[in-house]
């Protein structure tokens, strides 16, 4: 951000005033940050008038992020944009730290609110941090296994873990209340063993602390970014296409604002393409056995790395899972009852699952099974046509795991908007440009907020518009003169040496 | 794989909308008994604090929290009282009993008023 003070050295270095684009897109840094700033102020409750201002400040903060990207796209003074790209990424996130504390307060006492708790010593924060309350499990599941309760076996209504929440220290009374805020309190954790190790890092820190969760998401987030950037230098790719998640509404609200653990899963998922790129084969399988540990999904990427890595080194990322679930060994089966809990009953803004639900409603007494059975063969057929199209070559991993997991993503029967934070940073190194549209339309799915109900209406329009997009700009397959944008990951490493013959594949161009 | 068969995919993946956008009795993803209840996509807040004022003819608790600030809340049919695991109604509730209050954000509506339980004296 340019500050008032600094404002004249920094015009004079990067040359602000002889560069009209690298203003406007100061200008978009400012808008955006206007959004951010009144998002803190903003009353977010299930109401119509709530959600769709909601949905318009949303609206509002993508516009500006295309029209950023749109601005950076020819843009030759490359030095100034990435101060501006990345001081925007570090703002937008600190001043979503601060969303869920009660909106009706003023600066001084909202840093008051977060300095109780951050000390551990109140639940300054609202339950639900603009319409989410995921983050109250992590508090909870850091402090259970902190006290050496395992949380696979304990769901946290379990009374066997009340003396948890009732502490004798007279100051710290936070847990009682972390506890109430936890939802689905009945059913068990479903995070595999690094998330919840993350969970309990975080805990460490500061016992309670719903700004130290976040600050610790951040991180990985801001890891994610820094593996995107690197990866697109590798690429020999603008820098400056890290815009497109420095930037990105969904990303800066799903983990600053709401205290989202995706952040995590992109930042080690980055760090897989990242050393795929650079022939780094071992640190690409140990990254991917990372990304496991902490949500089952990249377990699909498997086909590809295998095409890559081969079996032994494939297996270097599948001794890291094994390893990472061998503290829980005594656990057995009740290490994956909250996730089969989750499995079987839960559906959310499921466009093609639903679908699948209704067509074979008369079929079946248990629509919802088969529906399940159906999806995953489709999807299975999607995973062997990617893994039949795979070329093999390093650089289009991304692309293929993109394709992959957001096949997953929307086959399955919930897509929690956040779970496209997963997507986004392998979207952005293979130009799969769909992904990043969706990342804006699938937050149609905050319009249940309203009243608990999902509508149809929201559903044609969220799929039927990323029908639209899928047909115009991402038919990956497509060959000759049509050949699509996202194509261009696609190229093959020979094309790429013929057309600069100073890369090489593996090497820093 | 050609033209024709990416329409098709097309056409399926703009279905489920239309299928939803029939009713709700066509698919019942939200009246279902999955575990996302509506309430798990309603707004709530919690309040804890001492009882202020309880008013049955108005429908209305007022709640004093730690700082002092007191806060009005809507009774309903809805609302439970509860002291640990009993359910109590609101003429059990008297002023200056110390509550914690779980309402809804949007209308100010008290769900749950959990009255806090007194501590067994050490001697």
């Amino acid at each position: 951000m340019i500050e008032t003070g600094q404002s004249p050295q920094v015009i004079r270095r990067f040359g602000l005033w002889r560069r009209p684009r690298l203003w406007t897109l100061a200008g978009l840094l400012l808008f955006s940050e206007a959004v951010y700033v009144a998002m803190l102020r903003f009353d977010a409750v299930s109401s119509a008038k709530s959600v769709f201002t909601f949905l318009a400040l949303l609206a509002f903060l993508f516009l500006c992020y295309g029209a950023g990207y749109r601005v950076l796209r020819d843009l030759q003074e490359r030095r100034g944009a990435m101060v501006l790209i990345v001081s925007g990424a570090l703002l937008f996130r600190l001043t979503m730290l601060f969303a869920g504390l009660p909106h009706d307060s003023d600066w001084k006492e909202m840093l008051s609110a977060a300095r109780a708790d951050v000390r551990g010593r109140a639940v300054s924060y609202d339950r639900f941090l603009l319409f989410d309350n995921d983050i109250w499990r992590y508090l909870w599941d850091g402090h259970v296994w902190a006290n050496r309760a395992n949380p696979y076996l304990y769901e946290p209504s379990n009374p066997r873990l009340d003396t948890l929440a009732s502490s004798s220290d007279s100051e710290n009374t936070v847990w009682s209340d972390v506890r109430d805020n936890v939802n689905h309190p009945q059913v068990p954790t479903i995070y595999p063993p690094l998330a919840e190790s993350m969970f309990y890092a975080a805990h460490a820190l500061a016992p309670g602390s719903v700004f130290v969760m976040k600050s610790f998401f951040v991180a990985f987030d801001l890891l994610a970014l820094l593996f995107v950037a690197l990866t697109l230098r590798a690429l020999d790719r603008p820098a400056t296409d890290m815009v497109l998640y420095a930037w990105n509404p969904l990303i800066i609200k799903a983990i600053a604002g709401s205290g989202h653990m995706d952040a995590m899963v992109a930042a080690a998922l980055a760090a897989t393409a990242y050393f795929m790129v650079r022939g780094s084969h071992a640190s690409a399988a140990i990254a991917w056995g990372l990304s496991v540990l902490m949500k089952l999904s990249p377990l699909v990427l498997l086909p590809f790395l295998l095409r890559r890595l081969g079996w032994r080194k494939t297996g270097l990322g599948i001794a890291v899972i094994a390893l990472g679930y061998l503290p829980f060994l005594n656990s057995g089966e009740a290490a994956f009852a909250g996730l089969r809990t989750f499995a079987h009953r839960w559906q959310f803004n499921a466009g093609i699952f639903d679908l699948v639900q209704w067509l074979v409603g008369h079929l079946s007494a248990d629509p919802s099974r088969l529906a399940k059975m159906i999806c995953a063969i489709i999807f299975l057929f999607l995973l062997g046509y990617l893994s039949w199209k795979d070329d093999g070559a390093n650089r289009s991993f991304a692309f293929y795991s993109a394709t992959a997991l957001g096949g997953l993503l929307v086959l399955g029967p919930t897509v929690m908007p956040w779970y496209v934070v997963w997507l986004l940073p392998l979207a952005v190194i293979a130009r799969t440009r769909i992904w990043i549209y969706f990342s804006a339309l699938v937050c149609l799915a905050f319009l249940v907020m309203i009243d608990g109900m999902e509508r149809g209406g929201v559903l044609l329009l969220e799929y039927g518009i990323f029908a639209v997009f899928l047909h115009r700009n991402c038919l990956p397959f497509k060959r000759g003169a049509e050949a699509s944008k996202c194509d261009q990951v696609l190229i093959t490493e020979e094309q790429m040496l013929e057309m600069n013959p100073k890369t090489v594949i593996g090497e820093k161009p | 794989m050609n033209r024709f068969v990416w329409k098709i995919m097309l056409l399926l993946w703009m279905l489920p909308g239309l299928a939803l956008a029939q009713g709700s009795d066509s698919t019942e993803p939200a009246s279902k008994p999955t575990t996302n209840t509506p309430s798990n996509f309603s707004v709530t807040r919690t309040l804890s604090g001492r009882i202020s004022s309880i008013s049955a003819g108005a429908k209305q608790l007022v709640v004093k929290d730690s700082t002092g600030k007191l806060h009005t809340l809507k009774v309903a049919d809805e609302t439970k009282y509860q002291e640990g695991t009993k359910n109590l109604g609101l003429e059990d509730l008297h002023d200056g009993q110390k509550v914690k209050v779980t309402y809804r954000a949007a209308d100010s509506t008290a769900l749950e008023v959990r009255l806090a339980q007194a501590r067994p004296q050490q001697h």
